[in-house]
């Protein structure tokens, strides 16, 4: 019951953050109804990850782990608006902390597909994306072939600061705050950090 | 500007606090005091004999006891059985024999650790434990049976380690998917199953299995080889081979460094070890270790 209602407000979470873009683009486009440019992205980022778990169906504790992940994006934006974004990536984490009793998490690692949708405010010279969406992912435990295949929520406020190069117009480096929360079994991981990356634009007139 | 800017500094603080969080530990010196093991070796039974089982026991009790495991709480922890004039039959391992040893614990705290190692013979196509005094299957010790004795012990932590024929019948992989052959002979060379073709080819299966809850297994269990091959002792070796590489793995199987060998290690380095030292030059006798599922593990021996 415990699990269900914290599922409950994370999925509450998430569609506050999706929600929010979704409604700020339509009060947009009915204000202006100028025609949104649509224009492509894409982007390669490394993150740095802190990954507590907690198995309360086993009567497990809350124990922490460290990670890191690889990921290369691609999104469509239309405007400020980002209707849909596609990210793989390779994530790797580590054993977790160990309990009292001598007990801890496997590591694990593998692959992850993510799609999100956001909105980007613009804050002077920079933007500030809000993404969220779910993601799936496949798993094997560190050492040993036994495989696992998991979903997830996952959100992320992003930073892009634009770099000016000339042979490279729209350049932009990435900052962000990575959030995932992942149903593995009973076992529910919560994974957050700090990732950096670099974006830029895809095709032709995509500069912006 | 000024604004944002210290909202990232609070955010990017907050990340630094959970990443020094996670790095917290206890130190091996605060290893929970309350672990307790079974060793079991028949050596000898009326099935027959099985060699290197009763040394296999009797080694791992002795590095048991020196990794903090408490081998003498009940005075029924060691049930051995052999012929040999240096090592003695202690408790003989017969099926009531055994069973009571595990249910010396059901009065075990829930966080306590319940360990039972088993040498000897596994019953041919199922895997069956074979106790000193078996002569028909029924006399035998099933995955359930087995299963249904530990499962009734209090605490949370079992780990259960089987030197055996078939003993993969044993291995419970839970919401996982084993990549593994149960037959090392079908491998080709000495690589396994693709892990990510394996994920993509049972994805739907796999998700579902997340999806429904599924939990843990009751008991984390590590096989000498998988449910459709036999395992081998080595005279050579003078020991059961899996055995030889688990008791090596207490010295040498610390991946990480962190003083903990936890069963997952002691696993991967024995699996390696068949695989690199034992399967290449087998001749027909090559084996691979097997591994129960689940996202959790527990910790096999303590290096303070």
């Amino acid at each position: 019951m415990r699990s269900n209602c914290r599922t409950a407000k994370i999925i509450a979470v998430c569609l506050l953050l999706g929600a929010f873009p979704i409604l700020s683009f339509a009060q947009e486009a009915k204000a202006t109804r100028i025609a949104t440019p649509l224009s492509f992205r894409g982007d390669f980022s490394a993150a740095g990850l802190v990954v507590p778990s907690e198995n309360d169906l086993d009567g497990r504790p809350l124990l922490a782990a460290a990670g890191l992940s690889l990921g290369l994006g691609a999104e469509l934006r239309a405007g400020q608006w980002i209707p849909i974004r596609s990210q793989l990536s390779y994530y790797s984490t580590g054993r977790s902390a160990v309990d009292e009793s001598l007990f801890l998490y496997r590591a694990f690692l593998g692959w992850r597909w993510a799609l999100e949708t956001g909105y980007g405010f613009k804050i002077g010279k920079l933007e500030l994306d809000l993404l969220g969406g779910g993601a799936i992912s496949a798993s094997e435990y560190a050492g040993t072939a036994l495989v696992s295949a998991y979903y997830s929520l996952v959100a992320e406020p992003r930073l892009l600061i634009p770099v000016p190069l000339n042979k490279m117009p729209g350049f932009a480096i990435t900052a962000s705050l990575p959030f995932e929360y992942m149903w593995r079994g009973s076992t529910r991981s919560f994974a957050t950090g700090l990732s950096a990356g670099v974006s830029i634009p895809l095709g032709k007139g995509a500069a912006q | 500007m000024n604004k944002l800017t210290n909202i990232i500094t609070l955010l990017i603080a907050t990340v630094i606090a959970l990443v020094l969080s996670a790095c917290s530990n206890i130190t091996a010196s605060d290893a929970a005091s309350n672990r307790y093991a079974i060793v079991i070796g028949v050596g000898v039974s009326t099935a027959g004999n099985c060699a290197f089982a009763d040394k296999d026991a009797y080694k791992m009790a002795a590095l048991l006891t020196t990794k903090g495991w408490k081998l003498n709480a009940t005075g029924y922890q060691q049930l051995i059985s052999s012929t040999s004039s240096e090592m003695q039959t202690v408790n003989e391992p017969t099926k009531t024999n055994i069973q009571l040893a595990i249910s010396g614990f059901n009065s075990v705290s829930s966080d306590a650790t319940v360990l039972v190692f088993y040498s000897g013979h596994g019953y041919s196509g199922n895997g069956y434990l074979v106790p000193s005094d078996a002569s028909t299957l029924s006399d035998c010790i099933s995955p359930a049976m087995l299963t249904q004795w530990m499962g009734a012990l209090p605490c949370k932590n079992k780990i259960l380690i089987l030197d055996s024929c078939y003993s993969g019948a044993f291995i419970d992989t839970g919401s996982s998917i084993d990549a593994s052959p149960q037959n090392s002979n079908t491998l080709s060379g000495t690589s396994e199953s693709g892990v990510f073709t394996t994920a993509i080819e049972n994805l739907s299966s796999l998700i579902s299995k997340s999806i429904s809850e599924y939990g843990d297994p009751d008991v984390l269990t590590i096989s000498a080889c998988g449910s459709d091959e036999e395992s081998y002792g080595s005279y050579d070796l003078e020991e059961g081979v899996f055995t030889y590489y688990l008791l090596q793995a207490a010295s040498s199987g610390d991946s990480d460094g962190d003083g903990y060998v936890t069963t997952t290690e002691a696993y991967t380095y024995a699996k390696k070890r068949i695989k690199v030292k034992w399967n290449t030059s087998a001749f027909g006798e090559a084996l691979l270790p097997h591994i129960s599922g689940g996202t959790g593990d527990l910790v096999l021996y303590v290096n303070n």
